[in-house]
């Protein structure tokens, strides 16, 4: 194992500069690193040299970063680049991102309004498919792969992590498959194909993960019993969900039925791919600005490595929708990777425990790690600072405390300023009407993350016919918001206000 | 419970009797993956067959309290049998309920590795529908073989199986699979009342005798075009035989009071708890009745000779009895479920399927410590599901009560339908009488019940 701090002040592939250790997994280690040109922040995992070692395991890693890198969707998490080290230790950089798991969202949130969850949902949905389109199969979907950054204007921008994982995991076991009661994956959102060990798990597995999530968004339970492994495996190969009008009733009935259809055990009867999912969830879909909790900066450095990584959001108590909570702790990157271990404990040989670890930890690399700077809430609130890294080269600390501290106190900018009286979140009456003054307020900039998606028209799925009214739950009112989707170059439109505050 | 002690045999764990032949022994999961490839006992040799988490052990398993090296299956050279040892699992190896270090492996045999559960079995075979609605694996697959092509014959059939087995089941299977327009009707010969068989069987004319004050076709015209079961056919009074086997040489009935015999067309399934050949040997049925009953002839086995079928079967009902919300179960639940003998068999499953449902609708996860506690004795014995004849398995004789339902259970149905006594006897599936008399055999205040749900 590389020990924690032994790269420090490293340069690495001759432009990344090792700035800090965040976590360390059982194949490798994780940093956060600086190019030294542009100063932009990348995480960078290394592969234990020893491992490198393995050719096979090596070409996997490679071919896996480039499937990653490949893909070109804004909700996939990208790896930047590829490299081996110095002391022949093989890299892979990652977008550096920060903002929470669906996970952690989740549980801080209880239950999300029903079109952020939908929304959330939708844009996972999207990075799926684009995963599918490549031919890769993710087959570990759940709320901790499902990272929630903020967009330049206050929306959610979900990213996919761990693609692959799985998927080179069962490479890894080759034909040792025979005699064994194995499965992969968290039970919870495991199809039933999945738990029931069948050879055949496809595109239509993670379609089924999908709506297990977001089965669990909107109603706060798992779509399957149990209080075991086992227990709940059993359960999802052998009876259907739990029927989601019982497990939270008054939820709309056609995404009920969107939700259920997905879940089905038969896999025919799914949507037949997360692109024909997202497509049926557009009439409840709406991106809207969250406050933006306080982002967690007090974590120790070295114990919990990843705090500063996965800066974890707390609400707010001015603005918590709920109760507010104590933040949760961050998790580092490693620990975010046990339950997956729990569910599949069987441990091989140590060389195969040893790789399949790394291929673990890389996926959290690629989770967690994945460079996506969510400057948002920091370039809202500094008009005059620098506001997008690329803008922006200019004196940032190592560490990135600072700045997250800054943009703690930061709140979400709503683009659509005339339309919000400050300080009260805004009850939406008329969706239709909004989305016009939305669409009419002049493009905003966004803050320019390292990967600059290319603005996507999202007209399609603004104009889509969504109900009026009907998706919205009492007490969770959508608040006007800009959505995604302006140019995502350019200098950052300074906040006019604060509604917040 | 007495009719269980009387319906197991007592052998010691393990062993194989003497003569018996070493049947093709296998290792079947039922938890949590029943899909999971059986482990062939046969092939085994004197090397040990490894079963843990680690990736060098031959079967591996994984999920909740298997250890790296769990347990090893040999062959023991002296007498050819199949032992199970533990090999320093945390969780131990268990054998129909009780950790054992090393243990001789028979039929029957409930193993549990951790959080798995597995069957010893000389029958795997994936569990499925048999006959429309008649569930399970491959012992009831042989078992009921002949039927498939018998169904669509008009041969009459002979089903013999203990209470509970399914008999009506397989008569309705065997009554759709014939293809046979008219209905299937189900008479049990031993609740028709004393003197009055024969008229309910054949008909009568309307005052044909004292209190007939109207005509009566009889099940066998009711059955014109369809399917006639006769369950606890050797119960019949002698006389109604012999004019049961003129109805059958014939084909037409003789209804009280009428001139002339109608002529019928009807299929024949006569069934009872033990065989017919036995019947007649007690002096209880005509031999000739029986020559000209048995077309085929099949016995039902009970459960206990198939508990790999139990746990499947357990999922099946619970999912079409529960009401969308079914609970999970967890591995020491489904041991227990696997270990009991089921001295009423299939219907007594449902019951208890019936009974969970009543009393812990709420549970998300079911444990041992929600079954009845005749459910929790440990099984002290094994006992050969393959042996060849096994006349003490059967408790016939016995007549046992049919319906193990506990009070709490009806305590509970009564709460969960405010009191209403109707409503609570269909969740238990009994009858309202049998609930009556539950109630008043244990002093059940109906009135403070029905007042409980009327507090806030």
């Amino acid at each position: 194992m590389i020990g924690e701090g032994n790269r420090l002040d490293e340069i690495v592939g001759g432009k990344y500069r090792i700035v800090r250790f965040l976590a360390s997994g059982g194949m490798g280690s994780v940093y956060e690193a600086q190019q030294v040109i542009v100063r932009r922040r990348f995480a960078i995992k290394f592969l234990h040299p020893e491992l490198a070692l393995r050719r096979e395991l090596l070409t996997r890693f490679q071919r896996e970063a480039e499937a990653a890198g490949a893909l070109e969707s804004e909700n996939v998490a990208a790896a930047l680049d590829f490299g081996i080290a110095a002391d022949g230790a093989p890299y892979i950089v990652l977008e550096y991102l920060v903002g929470e798991n669906l996970e952690q969202l989740r549980e801080r949130e209880e239950r999300l309004p029903l079109t952020r969850a939908v929304n959330l949902v939708q844009q996972a949905c999207r990075g799926v498919q684009a995963a599918h389109a490549a031919g890769i199969v993710h087959r570990d979907l759940k709320p901790q792969n499902l990272f929630v950054c903020r967009r330049g204007d206050g929306t959610d921008l979900v990213k996919v992590l761990d693609f692959g994982v799985a998927k080179l995991e069962v490479v890894e076991r080759g034909g040792a498959e025979t005699r064994t009661g194995t499965v992969l994956g968290t039970p919870s959102y495991m199809s039933p194909e999945q738990a029931r060990g069948e050879k055949k798990v496809d595109h239509l597995s993670d379609v089924y993960a999908l709506g297990a999530v977001l089965y669990e968004l909107l109603s706060g339970r798992k779509p399957h019993p149990g209080d075991s492994h086992n227990a709940i495996l059993h359960h999802i190969a052998t009876q259907p969900a739990i029927p989601l009008a019982q497990a939270f009733p008054g939820l709309p009935a056609e995404l009920v039925a969107v939700v259920e259809r997905t879940l089905a055990d038969d896999a025919a009867r799914r949507p037949a791919s997360a692109g024909e999912l997202a497509e049926a969830l557009t009439p409840w879909s709406i991106a809207e600005v969250w406050p933006t909790p306080k982002l967690e900066t007090s974590a120790p450095r070295h114990s919990e490595p990843s705090s500063t990584l996965l800066a974890v959001e707390a609400p707010a108590a001015s603005r918590a929708r709920s109760s507010p909570l104590p933040p949760a702790p961050a998790e580092p990157a490693v620990a975010e990777r046990k339950p997956v271990g729990k569910s599949d404990p069987a441990p091989r040989s140590r060389e195969e425990e040893r790789s399949r670890a790394w291929v673990v930890s890389l996926g959290v690399a690629l989770a967690v790690a994945l460079a996506v700077i969510v400057v948002l809430a920091r370039s809202e609130h500094v008009p005059d600072a620098p506001l997008a890294t690329h803008e922006s080269p200019g004196p940032r600390e190592a560490s990135a405390a600072p700045a997250l501290r800054e943009a703690a106190t930061a709140a979400p900018q709503p683009e659509t300023p005339g339309t919000l009286p400050a300080g009260a979140p805004t009850r939406l009456v008329d969706v239709a009407a909004t989305a016009q003054s939305v669409e009419a307020v002049s493009p905003v900039k966004a803050p320019a993350p390292a990967v600059t998606a290319p603005a996507r028209g999202r007209t399609a799925e603004r104009s889509s016919g969504r109900p009026a009214g009907r998706p919205f739950e009492p007490g969770a009112p959508p608040r006007p918001a800009a959505e995604a989707d302006f140019p995502a170059t350019g200098p950052i439109r300074a906040p006019q206000s604060n509604p917040y505050e | 419970m007495r009719a269980a002690e009387g319906s197991t045999t007592i052998t010691e764990i393990g062993s194989l009797r003497a003569g018996e032949r070493t049947a093709p022994l296998a290792l079947v999961w039922v938890f949590p993956l029943a899909k999971t490839p059986a482990v062939e006992l046969a092939a085994l040799g004197e090397h040990p067959l490894v079963i843990g988490r680690e990736e060098t052990c031959d079967v591996r398993l994984q999920g909740d309290g298997v250890s790296r090296r769990h347990a090893a299956l040999r062959r023991n050279p002296a007498d050819g049998s199949v032992v199970i040892d533990d090999q320093g699992s945390r969780n131990g190896v268990r054998v129909n309920g009780r950790r054992a270090q090393s243990v001789r492996l028979a039929a029957g045999d409930v193993v549990r590795l951790g959080g798995w559960v597995g069957v010893v079995t000389a029958r795997p075979g994936e569990f499925a529908e048999v006959m429309p609605g008649v569930f399970g694996g491959r012992t009831l697959k042989e078992a009921l073989a002949p039927l498939a092509r018998a169904a669509a014959s008009d041969l009459p059939i002979v089903l013999e199986g203990e209470t509970g087995t399914g008999k009506e089941v397989v008569a309705r299977a065997v009554h759709a699979a014939s293809g046979r327009a008219g209905p299937l009707i189900a008479v049990n010969c031993a609740a028709l009342p004393e003197g009055l068989a024969e008229a309910e069987l054949f008909g009568y004319r309307r005052g044909a005798f004292t209190g007939a004050d109207r005509p009566s076709p009889g099940f066998f015209r009711s059955a014109e075009g369809g399917t006639l079961l006769l369950d606890e056919v050797s119960d019949l009074p002698m006389p109604v035989q012999a004019k049961l086997l003129r109805v059958l040489e014939e084909r037409e009935v003789q209804p009280l009071g009428e001139v002339r015999p109608v002529p019928i067309d009807v299929r024949l399934v006569v069934a009872g708890q033990q065989s017919l050949v036995r019947s007649v040997e007690e002096g209880r049925f005509r031999a000739d009745l029986l020559a000209r009953v048995e077309g085929v002839t099949v016995k039902l086995p009970p459960l206990r000779d198939r508990r790999q079928d139990v746990l499947p079967l357990f999922s099946r009902l619970i999912g079409e009895l529960g009401t969308g919300v079914v609970p999970a179960v967890e591995s020491d639940f489904v041991e227990r479920l696997t270990l009991h003998d089921w001295p009423f068999n299939v219907r007594e499953l449902v019951l208890l399927v019936r009974r969970l449902l009543v009393l812990h609708a709420d549970v998300s996860t079911l444990r041992a410590e929600h079954l009845p506690e005749r459910l929790l004795v440990a099984k002290t014995s094994a006992e050969s599901g393959v042996t060849a004849s096994k006349p003490t398995s059967s408790p016939s004789h016995a007549k046992p009560d049919p319906d193990p339902i506990e009070l709490p259970a009806l305590v509970a149905a009564l709460r969960a339908s405010g009191g209403n006594v109707a409503r609570a006897s269909a969740l238990l599936g009994i009858t309202r009488q049998r609930a009556y008399r539950l109630m008043e055999g244990n002093a059940i205040d109906l009135e403070a019940l029905r007042q409980e749900r009327g507090e806030p």
